[in-house]
C-alpha cells in the first residue's frame, strides 16, 4: 500500500440549519486515507456516513448548511476551493457510486453516453477514443459490448449498477465513494459487485471509500473501519481488529446484532421439537401455478410466476423462504393469502386464520389514521367488540409488542422503521392467526432494529404457539429462525430441508451459491 | 397543510378574504339594512350617500341589501353544485379507480364524452331541458361538474389502492366499500379538498354567466351574476352599480382561490 497521503479530513463538521434549532449531522469528524486504501464508514441510518462522503465529493452546497473544518485532497482544501476547481476533481479525480441504481442513470440517455460523459468533460479525446475508452471499462466491468447502445430500462439493477461503476472509474480516479452501492442487490449480485470492486482496487489503485450499514460487506473489502455513531465517529482501526476486539459499546452492538450461524443453534431445536408431527397441516399447498395479471390488453395478460410450488406447515412451525427478488416468494405469500386469485393448483387453508406483515413499513400502515384506529379497525371488521373492548385490546396489543399506549395516539410518520414494524406485527397479531406471514419483515430496518424484531418475532411465536412462514432474501435472518428452509429460484422450488441440513449441505447448486454470497460456510 | 414553518402568505391571504365574505355572508343571513326587493322611484341612481353607502340601482333598491342577498344566493348555488359535483365525483371516481377494468373503461369514456363540452354549455343544455330557476341551476352546473371531479378522485384512487395499507386491510378481512371509503378516502381528502375550492370558484363563475344570461337566479331575486348583468345596460352613467358586487366577487374568489393554493403547500 501506497504511503502517499490520498485524502485528509480535520475536524469535520456539517450543521443544518433549516429548522429552528441548528442539527448537527456530523460532529469533528477526521479521518486520512493513503493511496489504494479501502477504507470503511459504517454506522446505521442517521449516523452522518452519507454526508461525510458527499461532502468529500463536493456534494453539499446547500444554503442552509453549515461546513466547518477541512477537507484536504492532495494538498487542496476542498471546502474552501472554488467552484469550478472542485468541478475539475469531481468526476475525474472523485467520482461517486450512489445507493439507487434506478434512479442514479439518467433515464433518457444511452448507458454508453452516460459513461463517456466524464471523459467529455475531462480529456480531449475524440469521439473514437471515448468510444474505445468506454468500451473497454465495459469490459472490464464485464458488460457486453451492446450495452453501449441500451438504455438503462433494459438493464437489470445489477447491470446498471456495474455501468455506474464504468462510468465512475472511466476517467481512472485517484479516490471512489461508493455510497450503499450493493444496498439495492440482490446477494448473489452484491456479491459480484464487490469482487469487482476489489479487482479494480487492485489493479487501477484506486483508493475507494466504502460507506454501509452491512458489516460482512465491510468486513470483506475494507483494509480499515470508522463506525459512525450520531454523526461521531465512535471507533477506527484496521477492519480485522474492530472485529476481534471492538472497544466502543456500539461497534459491539453492530457486530453483535449480525445474525450468527452456529451450528448448534438452540433455538432451532428447541422449536423444532414443538412441533406436533401428529397434526393435520395448517396450510397445504400441491403443484401450486400462480399467475400474475399484466397491463397488457390482450392475449397472454396472464403472466406464470411460480411453477409447480408444494408446501405443507404445521402448528408451531416457522418455514424460511429463500431467493432473490423476481423469485416469486413474495407472489407465494399473496396467493397464500388471497390476495391473488389467480391460481391453479390446490391449496388447503383455514379461512381467516392467517395474517401478514408486510415488507414496507413505510407505507404498510395507513398514513391518514392514527395507530389507535388502524388497531381497533381490525376488531371494528371482525365486529361484535363493544369501544371498551377495542381500546382495551388495542393497548394490550402494543404493549404486547414493546411500545405504550402514548403510541395509540400517534399519526404512521411520527414514527420510526421499527416501531412502525411493531405495530404491523400488533395488527397481524390481534387477527388471531395461525400462521403468519411475514414477507421480508426486517429487510427495510437499520441492523440493530432487525435483531429487534427477529427476537420479538421469536418470543411471540413462542408464546402463542404461531406457525410462521417468513419470506426473506437475508439467508442469515432466516437461519437464526427457521426450522425449515425453501429456496426458491424462477419461480420454482429447487431446495427444500431441515435449516441445519441446507445451510451446511446444500444440494442444489444455487442455494451453494447463494450461501457463499452471504458469506456462510458451515 | 403539515409543513407550515414558513409563513404561508397565501393561506393568510386567503383566510382574511375568505372570513370576509363569510362575514358579508352572515349578515345578509341575519337581517339585510333594507329590504332588498323594495322599489323606490325616489331613489333611482342616487349615488353613495350615509343612508345607502353603495347608493342605489335602477329600480332604486338599496345595492347593499341586494348584495348581501346576492351573496347568499350566489354561494347556496356554487356550494350546491360543489356539494353534487364532489359526492357524485367521488362515488363515481371511487368506484372506477378502484375496481377498474370494464367497469372503469366504460364509465371513463363516458366521462370524457361529457368532459370535451364545456361545462357551462354542459348546464345550458339541462336548463334547456329542465327550466330556469336557482335549484335548477345548482341540479345543472352540478351535474356538468361531476366528470371533473371523478377523474381526480378517480386518479388519487388508483395510486393508492396499490399501497400496502390497503392490502393490509384485505388480509383484515375488510369489504370493498370499507377499503374505499374508510381507508382510502382519508388519504385523498387533502387533494379532494383542494379541487373542491377550486371548484368552488368556477360554480360561482358558472353561476355569474348564467345568471347573466337571465337563466340563473331569477328576478327580483338577487345574485351577484344577476346584478352585474342588470348593471351592464348603466354601465357608463352609474358605474358603481357594477363596482361594488363584482367586487364582493373578486374577493370571494380570490379567497378561496388563494386558500386553495395556500394548503397545497
Amino acid at each position: 500500500m501506497g504511503q502517499e497521503k490520498l485524502l485528509e479530513i480535520n475536524h469535520l463538521n456539517i450543521e443544518f440549519h433549516d429548522h429552528a434549532l441548528p442539527e448537527t449531522v456530523v460532529e469533528d469528524f477526521s479521518l486520512s486515507m493513503t493511496k489504494g486504501e479501502i477504507l470503511g464508514i459504517v454506522g446505521e441510518s442517521g449516523s452522518g456516513k452519507t454526508m461525510s462522503a458527499l461532502a468529500v465529493a463536493g456534494l453539499l452546497n446547500r444554503k442552509d448548511m453549515k461546513k466547518s473544518g477541512e477537507i484536504l485532497f492532495g494538498g487542496e482544501n476542498l471546502l474552501t476551493c472554488e467552484r469550478k476547481r472542485l468541478r475539475e476533481f469531481q468526476g475525474k479525480d472523485i467520482s461517486v457510486i450512489f445507493q439507487e441504481p434506478m434512479t442514479s442513470l439518467n433515464p433518457v440517455l444511452k448507458i454508453g453516453m452516460q459513461i463517456e460523459e466524464s471523459l467529455r468533460l475531462h480529456t480531449d479525446l475524440t469521439g473514437e477514443e471515448r468510444r474505445e475508452r468506454a468500451l473497454s471499462y465495459m469490459r472490464e466491468v464485464e458488460l457486453k459490448d451492446e450495452v453501449y447502445d441500451w438504455y438503462p430500462h433494459e438493464l437489470s439493477g445489477g447491470m446498471r449498477q456495474r455501468a455506474m461503476i464504468a462510468a465512475a472509474m472511466v476517467c481512472e480516479p485517484a479516490l471512489l465513494i461508493a455510497d450503499e452501492p450493493t444496498t439495492a442487490l440482490d446477494v448473489t449480485v452484491q456479491e459480484q459487485i464487490i469482487e469487482l470492486l476489489l479487482r479494480l482496487n487492485k489493479e487501477k489503485q484506486t483508493a475507494i471509500l466504502f460507506i454501509s450499514h452491512d458489516l460482512s460487506l465491510v468486513k470483506k473489502l475494507c483494509h480499515r473501519v470508522i463506525v459512525m455513531e450520531k454523526g461521531k465517529m465512535v471507533e477506527e482501526g484496521e477492519t480485522e481488529e474492530v472485529f476481534l476486539h471492538p472497544k466502543h459499546p456500539y461497534t459491539r452492538q453492530l457486530i453483535s446484532a449480525i445474525p450468527k450461524i452456529e451450528k448448534k443453534n438452540d433455538f432451532g431445536q428447541e422449536t423444532g421439537k414443538e412441533a406436533d408431527e401428529t397434526a393435520a397441516p395448517l396450510l397445504k399447498a400441491s403443484n401450486l401455478n400462480v399467475f400474475y395479471r399484466t397491463e397488457k390488453p390482450g392475449a397472454g395478460r396472464l403472466r406464470q410466476v411460480l411453477f409447480d410450488v408444494s408446501l405443507e406447515m404445521k402448528q408451531g412451525e416457522i418455514l424460511g423462504l429463500v431467493g432473490e427478488s423476481g423469485s416469486g416468494k413474495s407472489t407465494l405469500a399473496k396467493a397464500i393469502i388471497g390476495l391473488n386469485k389467480n391460481i391453479e393448483g390446490e391449496l388447503q387453508k383455514q379461512e381467516g386464520s392467517i395474517s401478514m406483515i408486510f415488507q414496507d413499513p413505510y407505507s404498510s400502515l395507513n398514513p391518514a389514521k392514527k395507530v389507535g384506529w388502524i388497531l381497533q379497525e381490525v376488531l371494528r371488521i371482525k365486529g361484535g367488540y363493544s369501544k371498551e373492548e377495542r381500546l382495551k385490546a388495542a393497548s394490550e396489543i402494543v404493549n404486547k409488542v414493546g411500545l405504550d399506549d402514548s403510541f395509540l395516539d400517534r399519526y404512521p410518520r411520527q414514527l420510526s422503521g421499527g416501531q412502525r414494524q411493531r405495530i404491523s406485527i400488533a395488527i397481524a397479531l390481534l387477527q388471531e392467526p395461525l400462521l403468519l406471514i411475514a414477507d421480508e419483515p426486517v429487510s427495510a430496518l437499520d441492523v440493530t432494529i432487525q435483531a429487534q424484531i427477529i427476537e420479538l418475532l421469536k418470543k411471540l411465536q413462542k408464546e402463542m404457539q404461531l406457525s410462521i412462514l417468513l419470506i426473506s432474501h437475508d439467508l442469515r435472518v432466516v437461519y437464526g429462525m427457521c426450522d425449515r428452509v425453501m429456496v426458491l429460484k424462477d419461480g420454482c422450488v429447487v431446495e427444500e430441508g431441515v435449516s441445519e441440513e441446507v445451510y451446511s449441505d446444500p444440494k442444489a447448486d444455487y442455494t451453494k451459491e447463494l450461501l457463499q454470497a452471504a458469506g456462510i460456510s458451515l | 397543510m403539515i409543513k407550515k414553518k414558513k409563513k404561508n402568505f397565501n393561506f393568510i391571504a386567503g383566510m382574511i378574504l375568505v372570513s370576509l365574505t363569510l362575514i358579508l355572508l352572515l349578515w345578509g343571513m341575519i337581517g339585510t339594512p333594507y329590504d332588498p326587493d323594495t322599489m323606490d322611484n325616489s331613489l333611482k341612481f342616487t349615488g353613495a350617500s350615509v343612508s345607502h353607502f353603495m347608493g342605489c340601482d335602477h329600480f332604486g333598491r338599496d345595492i347593499f341589501s341586494r348584495v348581501l342577498k346576492g351573496i347568499g344566493n350566489t354561494f347556496t348555488v356554487a356550494l350546491g353544485t360543489v356539494f353534487i359535483g364532489t359526492v357524485a365525483g367521488i362515488i363515481l371516481g371511487g368506484f372506477c379507480g378502484y375496481f377498474g377494468g370494464l367497469l372503469d373503461e366504460v364509465l371513463m369514456r363516458l366521462n370524457d364524452a361529457v368532459f370535451a363540452f364545456p361545462s357551462i354549455f354542459l348546464a345550458l343544455v339541462v336548463i334547456c331541458l329542465i327550466g330556469p330557476g336557482k335549484y335548477n341551476v345548482i341540479l345543472a352546473l352540478g351535474i356538468a361538474f361531476i366528470p371533473s371531479f371523478a377523474r381526480i378522485v378517480r386518479s388519487e384512487f388508483m395510486k393508492e389502492k396499490n399501497k400496502e395499507y390497503v392490502q393490509s386491510a384485505k388480509v383484515m378481512g375488510a369489504g370493498s366499500l370499507r377499503i374505499m371509503f374508510f381507508h382510502i378516502l382519508p388519504n385523498a381528502f387533502p387533494v379532494i379538498l383542494s379541487s373542491v375550492m377550486i371548484g368552488f370558484n368556477n360554480a360561482v363563475i358558472a353561476e355569474a354567466g348564467l345568471s347573466y344570461l337571465g337563466i340563473g337566479v331569477q328576478p327580483p331575486d338577487a345574485s351577484l351574476g344577476a346584478m352585474l348583468s342588470d348593471a351592464q345596460t348603466y354601465l357608463y352613467s352609474t358605474p358603481y352599480m357594477a363596482v361594488f358586487p363584482g367586487a364582493v366577487m373578486v374577493m370571494m374568489i380570490l379567497g378561496f382561490g388563494l386558500l386553495a393554493t395556500g394548503m397545497e403547500k
